[in-house]
């Protein structure tokens, strides 16, 4: 979560005039909560393994919820700046492959420069289609403080693996101010607050590029991005780079630096920036109110069985070396059928199947390899000169 | 009048349904089995449909053949061995085993036990279905613990009335226990035991003897 101030806010010697006006608000929640938009989040979406789902609607949507919680500490542009922000999400699984996430985050920014508090109510869909996720999200940023005004965005994201491609559309209720530090306005530093005085359309759209990857116990994450139309003019491209690492527990720690894009919707400027940062992870589910908590997640099982609905099965299994594992049963009519590699789960193969309540014989098939008896079930032999195994679902 | 139509209408709309079933799997055999190899196939299926045995599983036995492109001799052979096991497991079971037991039955067969030791069992599950106790029965005795001890034990589960999750709970933790490196036997013995003290409340992990 990064926030920063800028001294292009300052248009008179000594003095800020709305340094950050409603718009500037808007751009740093906007920006800040940008983060989580991104692929750490996208990927994020379809870390977890798929759950049995509850039929209650509400109850599986609430059967999730997390809380994080980051304060981040930096600089940018010249200016110290300490920020605050937490994240409230429920999200809920009730269909294979889609996942619904609400989002409602607070945030509180305090520099030299101005005070802030804002919050951000967000409602999000996210789909997996083979190798491609792709998000749709709808979000509405509030807040207090000078220049607070109300936004809405819209967020359509798709990516694959770890990289993400994302476009964003913010209308704002309030003028946005423009770059001060933009070529085409005269002075420099003693340029006059465009603020009201150079109004330009309450929209802006963007195009981000993030991708996330893990190494060991870090994770490296880098976005790039620019604007369209009227408001790229304002706005350079920029591209920023964050390094996460777990310290103990629920808590990681993060560093990140780069250029940053005006977002007129919390007054972010654009400009470069390095920022120190925290992410506690408190809460989850279970001290939420009483929500219940989804059972932890037990170690991967060579081969595990669980009901997704009424006559849905999913299968996985556990094949960190497969580059490609098949399987076959009398409930694929005996025709191989490819598992899907879990995303976010390292060596878990898995697809779900309708299957009746009963015996089976299955196999199971790696790198094109023999046909054998998924581990853990009675193998017996086929007749063809392997063997299957026995599974038996209640 | 009224009530006749509706019941004549609703059992021809049945029986639509379970030709429409029957014709797609018989499409689905006609579809990967060359000719000379369908009509044996067929053969067997009416053999077994007029002695009772269920013809899904040797349907699907003949798809997997297919499926896995063996030659038309030994898809039939395949077939015809698992007919005569199911037979076979169908006769220790009783008239009424249903589908799921004689596969698993005729699984049993194929491994070594003999055809007494499945009555034993249908014996001890009264009117239950024996169907978890034979796959359970599989587990133990594919993972090498002698029948000669194996089947005396599921047989103590019957008795004392262990479900068909019970069942699954006891493969699950014995198949752990090995994975673990505990010999099968012992880890059978002890997981056993604790299903048979316990029933369905399976607490205790008891640490099987070495």
């Amino acid at each position: 979560m990064n926030h920063s101030t800028s001294h292009g806010a300052r248009t008179e010697r000594g003095r800020m005039r709305a340094p950050y006006s409603r718009t500037a608000r808007r751009a740093m929640l906007a920006a800040s909560l940008g983060l989580y938009a991104g692929p750490a989040a996208l990927a994020a979406q379809f870390a977890q393994p798929e759950r049995p789902t509850l039929r209650d609607p509400l109850a599986a949507f609430l059967r999730d919820a997390r809380l994080e919680m980051v304060p981040t500490f930096g600089m940018a542009a010249g200016n110290t700046e300490f920020a605050l922000s937490g994240i409230l999400s429920l999200q809920s699984d009730l269909r294979r492959d889609t996942r619904w996430t609400a989002r409602m985050a607070a945030l509180a920014v305090r520099s030299p420069a101005h005070t802030f508090a804002g919050a951000e109510i967000a409602l999000a869909g996210a789909h997996r289609h083979g190798p491609l996720q792709s998000r749709l999200e709808a979000a509405v940023h509030a807040g207090t403080g000078s220049g607070a005004s109300p936004a809405f965005s819209i967020t359509a994201a798709s990516g694959a693996g770890n990289v993400t491609l994302q476009f964003r559309s913010t209308w704002l209720q309030a003028a946005p101010t423009r770059n001060a530090n933009h070529p085409a306005a005269p002075g420099g530093a003693d340029v006059a607050d465009p603020l009201n005085e150079d109004p330009f359309q309450s929209r802006y759209d963007e195009a981000e590029l993030t991708a996330l990857h893990r190494f060991g116990r870090f994770e490296a994450s880098g976005n790039a991005g620019l604007r369209f139309g009227e408001a790229g003019e304002s706005s350079p491209p920029w591209a920023a780079l964050q390094l996460a690492a777990p310290v103990r527990g629920n808590l990681d720690v993060y560093v990140a630096g780069g250029s940053r894009p005006e977002r007129p919707e919390i007054g972010q400027r654009a400009g470069s920036f390095v920022m120190l940062g925290l992410r506690l992870r408190p809460a989850r589910s279970a001290s939420l109110g009483g929500i219940a908590a989804p059972a932890p997640l037990p170690p991967p099982e060579p081969f595990a069985t669980y009901r997704l609905r009424e006559d849905a099965w999913v299968l996985a299994i556990h094949a960190p070396d497969a580059r490609l594992v098949e399987i076959a049963s009398d409930f694929t009519d005996w025709e191989s059928v490819p598992l899907e590699a879990a995303p976010g789960e390292h060596g878990i193969w898995r697809e779900t199947f309708v299957i009746r309540p009963g015996l089976h014989h299955v196999a199971i098939r790696i790198d094109g390899g023999e046909w054998r008896a998924p581990p853990g079930l009675p193998a017996v032999s086929d007749g063809f000169g392997g063997e299957v195994g026995l599974l038996e679902l209640r | 009048m009224l009530k006749t139509m509706i019941r004549s209408t609703f059992g021809a709309l049945l029986a639509l349904l379970a030709t429409a079933a029957g014709t797609a799997a018989q499409d689905r055999l006609a579809e990967r089995l060359d000719s000379t190899t369908l009509r044996a196939v067929e053969a067997l299926l009416d053999r077994a449909t007029a002695d009772g045995i269920a013809a899904g599983p040797l349907r699907n036995k003949a798809l997997e053949g297919a499926g896995k492109g063996a030659a038309g001799p030994a898809i039939v052979h395949a077939v015809e061995g698992l007919y005569l096991r199911m037979d076979a497991a169908k006769r220790a079971l009783g008239g009424k085993a249903t589908p799921d037991e004689q596969v698993a039955g005729a699984a049993l067969l194929d491994f070594g036990v003999d055809t007494v030791a499945l009555a034993t069992l249908r014996e001890a599950a009264a009117d239950r279905s024996t169907t978890s106790a034979l796959v359970g029965l599989a587990f133990l005795v594919q993972r090498g613990v002698p029948a000669s001890r194996s089947v005396p034990l599921v047989r103590r589960m019957l008795e004392a009335r262990a479900t068909e999750a019970d069942f699954a709970t006891f493969q699950k933790l014995v198949d752990e226990d090995v994975r673990a490196g505990l010999p099968a036997a012992g880890a059978a013995d002890a997981r056993g035991r604790a299903i048979i003290r316990h029933g369905a409340s399976l607490r205790s992990r008891e640490q099987p003897e070495a």
